[in-house]
């Protein structure tokens, strides 16, 4: 387990490295950095002093190297338009943005789940089909689009829920159930598709022989073998979750770090956009990772491997 | 000067007036023909009326001290550092909090806000007297010293504001006494109050001045609400300034606490408005306004802007007057107008808006006259047309630039569209590989000053065009200390920019609010910003 872990985190210092790296080459390449920043309009002057106030005027592989360096101990500077830490402007939304993204997954997981299973214990059933069609549904339907038809339903016509983001825990359902569609509905196809085939393992009809309760075969048995895909899946979502939080976050006028990004991108506030890049490669690289342990915890053969890559095993 | 544009909103839909069911009834039958399969835009382009029965100010003001409102704004400003915003959502929060010494109306007049005078003494001198009595929110009485600490604010090369450089101007600010002071210029600059209504929000030194205070996250000024709570990525609160004196321009407080919410989407803006989340919502999309029309007022609003395509005159055909002047009899700006805008918007010369310094309401716009349009391109030797690109910012609308493009092809000019972001957008003004063509559209043009100094100049840091008559006028405004002769330019100017066009030139603009029929006494302004006030007299 400890070798496991010390596998990740070099793997995780490196993948860092590199989206510093990235993110600085991307935002250089789209052209003058100061675009937004250099008053429409400013003299030469003018221009230079700002070019040097944020050290502009350095050739690039220097800047590059000072950026790498700060960036790596998550010193972004001030954000240009904020005036204020980049980092800090970032850390204050992710609260917000951490709730929207736990409530969706774990609806995802407990929705995805029981459909998941559900689906499996009767093949071919109504069930099934339901789960099947409610599913297909959930992967077609982009987010933004459910947002809204969310919003029209629960906001404007029932009036339970707010329509936006208003701050309060109100706030989170309709945005959380937006961005749950779609990790759900891929959830309960893996899950139906591998529980289906585990199902049909001889082990299980071994323990069918032996009179185990249904309930037992497929909760005990079956769902753990079975949710090892659904697991890894869960962890990739990490990535998606953040990526959808910045659509559904505008719809729903959330006040997240969607919001603050799509900002920042469009106004070119570089270290913000930085700093944001940076906390959300942190995060999918936290949740990733402990993805990896969780599956090693349920899988022993996951332990045994990372042993032979040199840890010691616990 | 007379200024006889109508700057009354009108309430393009609501069921507060009998006179609007006779549209009402028109708009019903519009949906079934819409049913019977017209296009969408078309459809939609009926919803509004292009002649409303009688259009109607608001009520008079009727307050409700205690009430609470919610407004949905779409751009959170990045700090409420007066010097540090530019655009009309960011002012909306910022002259909540804080005070200018003037505003400014219809033709540029001086209006006082915070000042009981502001005077011009010589062309180098203007002196601005404030009010008596008046307290910032923290208890700090506003005086002169203000105005100097304010102005000595923008100067500040830590600051970096980008009027910085128009401030410029102000060498000195002389305190004559607690309540008076005077702005000493190193040259004529009739146009400084253009910049001040916007800008020169009056700070409190000595809370301003200690750098514990943040007061561009905790601002503190002697505007009609004092600020409560800023969080970020949400919501602004607001309280009413118990203290503030209505005597100013601006208007009374129409509520005691007020939410400024910052929602970027403008369907999420419909349905909070629909669903009765905020009560007030800027920039309902054109599309939308029917669905907000159901439970809600529409208020058309005029503002004191243009939009207008740029023309180079620096690159081929383009440097050729014909063709600019072809391009002008192509586009059918009244069919546009009255498809995309409901008809709210009317058809301009130049830029030169209606109510602001130089409009000439004799000078008729060109004709839409494709025929004629042809004839001056062949008579160029571009009797095949040419092709050419045409930016606007993926903030626009996209169905503008179509619509012109779409148009212009029609003469033979094949345009192809270049949507870009607003930042990159305004990084390449003049480059020469981007798009000669660019759709604008710019706010507020009571004084034209900053849009020819900066667009039409030949000297102008975003110019493309050259014209030696244009250019002469152009300096002779700039520095025309009296009102009346500065105006007789423009209009002169005017003239130039109409035969030798700078640009096509489409329409003045119109916003269109979502206004709950709960707020009452609520004045739209010319210049688009969102107060909540009451003004007898901001038209």
């Amino acid at each position: 387990m400890v070798g496991l872990l010390v596998n990740r985190m070099f793997f995780a210092v490196a993948v860092l490295f590199g989206v510093v790296s990235v993110t600085f080459a991307l935002m250089h390449l789209a052209g003058d950095p100061l675009a937004g920043l250099i008053p429409p309009g400013a003299p030469p002057d003018v221009e230079n002093d700002i070019r040097r106030s944020y050290g502009l005027d350095r050739p690039v592989p220097e800047q590059y190297l000072d950026f790498a360096s700060r960036a790596m101990r998550g010193d972004f500077g001030e954000s240009w338009r904020q005036g204020r830490p980049a980092l800090a402007a970032v850390l204050e939304r992710l609260p917000a943005t951490m709730a929207l993204a736990s409530l969706a997954i774990a609806l995802a997981i407990l929705v995805g789940g029981f459909l998941g299973v559900a689906a499996a214990a009767r093949p071919g059933s109504p069930w099934d089909a339901g789960a099947r069609l409610a599913a297909l549904l959930g992967q077609a339907i982009p987010a933004f689009w459910l947002g809204t038809m969310l919003i029209l339903v629960f906001a404007v016509d029932l009036r339970w829920l707010p329509a936006s983001g208003l701050p309060g825990p109100a706030g989170v359902i309709l945005p959380a159930l937006a961005l749950a569609a779609y990790p759900a509905a891929t959830l309960m196809r893996l899950l139906r598709a591998s529980m289906v085939e585990t199902l049909g393992a001889d082990y299980i009809r071994t323990a069918r022989a032996k009179g185990l309760s249904r309930r037992r075969i497929l909760l005990e048995h079956a769902l753990r073998n079975a949710a090892l895909p659904a697991l890894a899946f869960t962890g990739l979502q990490a990535g998606f979750l953040l990526g959808g939080a910045v659509i559904v976050e505008g719809v729903f006028a959330y006040p997240g770090i969607g919001g603050l990004a799509l900002d920042a991108v469009a106004t070119r506030d570089i270290p913000l956009v930085e700093a944001f890049v940076w906390v959300v490669a942190l995060l999918i690289l936290g949740v990733n990772t402990l993805a990896g342990l969780i599956a090693a915890w349920i899988d022993p053969r996951l332990r045994e491997r990372a042993a032979a890559f040199g840890g010691a095993a616990p | 000067m007379k200024y006889s544009h109508d700057w009354e909103p009108r309430v393009l839909a609501g069921a507060r007036n009998d006179t609007l069911r006779e549209w009402q009834d028109a708009r019903r039958v519009m949906s079934r023909r819409s049913l019977l399969g017209m296009g969408a835009v078309a459809a939609t382009g009926l919803l509004v009326p292009t002649g409303l029965p009688s259009a109607r100010a608001l009520p008079a003001s009727q307050t409700d001290a205690a009430g609470e409102l919610t407004i949905d704004l779409a751009v959170e400003p990045p700090t409420l550092d007066p010097a540090l915003v530019y655009e009309a959502d960011g002012w909306s929060v910022v002259h909540s909090i804080y005070d200018a010494p003037v505003q400014l109306g219809p033709g540029g007049a001086l209006q006082m806000v915070a000042a009981e005078a502001m005077t011009q003494v010589d062309d180098l001198t203007w002196e601005i007297r404030l009010r008596p009595g008046i307290a910032f929110h923290n208890g700090e009485p506003l005086e002169s010293s203000s105005i100097a600490f304010s102005v000595a604010h923008i100067l500040d090369p830590e600051t970096a504001s980008q009027v910085a450089g128009s401030f410029g101007v102000i060498e000195e600010v002389e305190e004559v006494d607690s309540l008076t002071a005077r702005l000493l210029l190193s040259t004529p600059a009739p146009w400084l109050p253009s910049q001040i209504a916007p800008w020169l929000a009056l700070l409190p030194p000595e809370y301003a001045g200690d750098p514990a205070n943040d007061f561009a996250n905790n601002p503190v000024g002697t505007g009609p609400y004092r600020f409560v709570r800023w969080d970020r990525g949400s919501q602004i609160v607001l309280e009413r300034n118990e203290q503030y004196q209505a005597s100013g321009a601006k208007g009374e407080p129409i509520a005691g606490s007020v939410t400024v919410r910052f929602v970027a989407d403008g369907t999420t803006r419909v349905t909070d408005i629909v669903s009765g989340a905020s009560q007030l919502v800027r920039s309902v999309p054109f599309d939308q306004l029917q669905v907000v029309a159901e439970t809600a007022d529409v208020i058309a609003q005029p503002i004191a802007g243009c939009a207008f395509v740029r023309i180079p005159t620096d690159v081929s055909p383009f440097d050729n007057p014909a063709v600019r002047l072809a391009m002008n009899h192509a586009v059918d700006v009244e069919g546009i107008i009255a498809a995309l805008f409901g008809g709210n918007g009317e058809r301009l010369a130049n830029v030169f808006v209606p109510g602001g310094l130089g409009y000439d309401e004799s000078l008729a716009p060109h004709v839409y006259d494709p025929e004629l349009a042809r004839q001056l391109l062949a008579e160029a030797g571009f009797a095949d047309g040419f092709s050419t690109r045409l930016a606007h910012t993926t903030s626009d609308r996209a169905d503008l630039a179509a619509a012109v493009a779409g148009q212009l092809a029609a003469v033979g000019i094949e345009v192809a569209l270049e949507p870009v972001e607003t930042a990159t957008f305004n990084a390449t003004w003049k480059d020469p590989e981007a798009a000669p063509l660019r759709f604008l559209t710019w706010r507020p043009l009571y004084d034209p000053f900053t849009l020819l100094g900066l667009v039409i100049s030949s000297s102008g840091f975003l110019s493309r065009y050259s014209d030696p008559e244009a250019q002469a006028l152009i300096e002779a405004g700039a520095a025309e200390t009296d009102p009346e002769e500065r105006d007789r330019l423009y209009r002169e100017l005017g003239q130039v920019l109409h035969a030798s066009p700078a640009g096509i030139y489409l329409w003045s603009l119109t916003s269109f609010y979502g206004l709950s029929r709960d707020v009452q006494g609520w004045t739209p302004r010319p210049d688009d910003w969102i107060l909540p006030l009451a003004a007898e007299g901001a038209s």
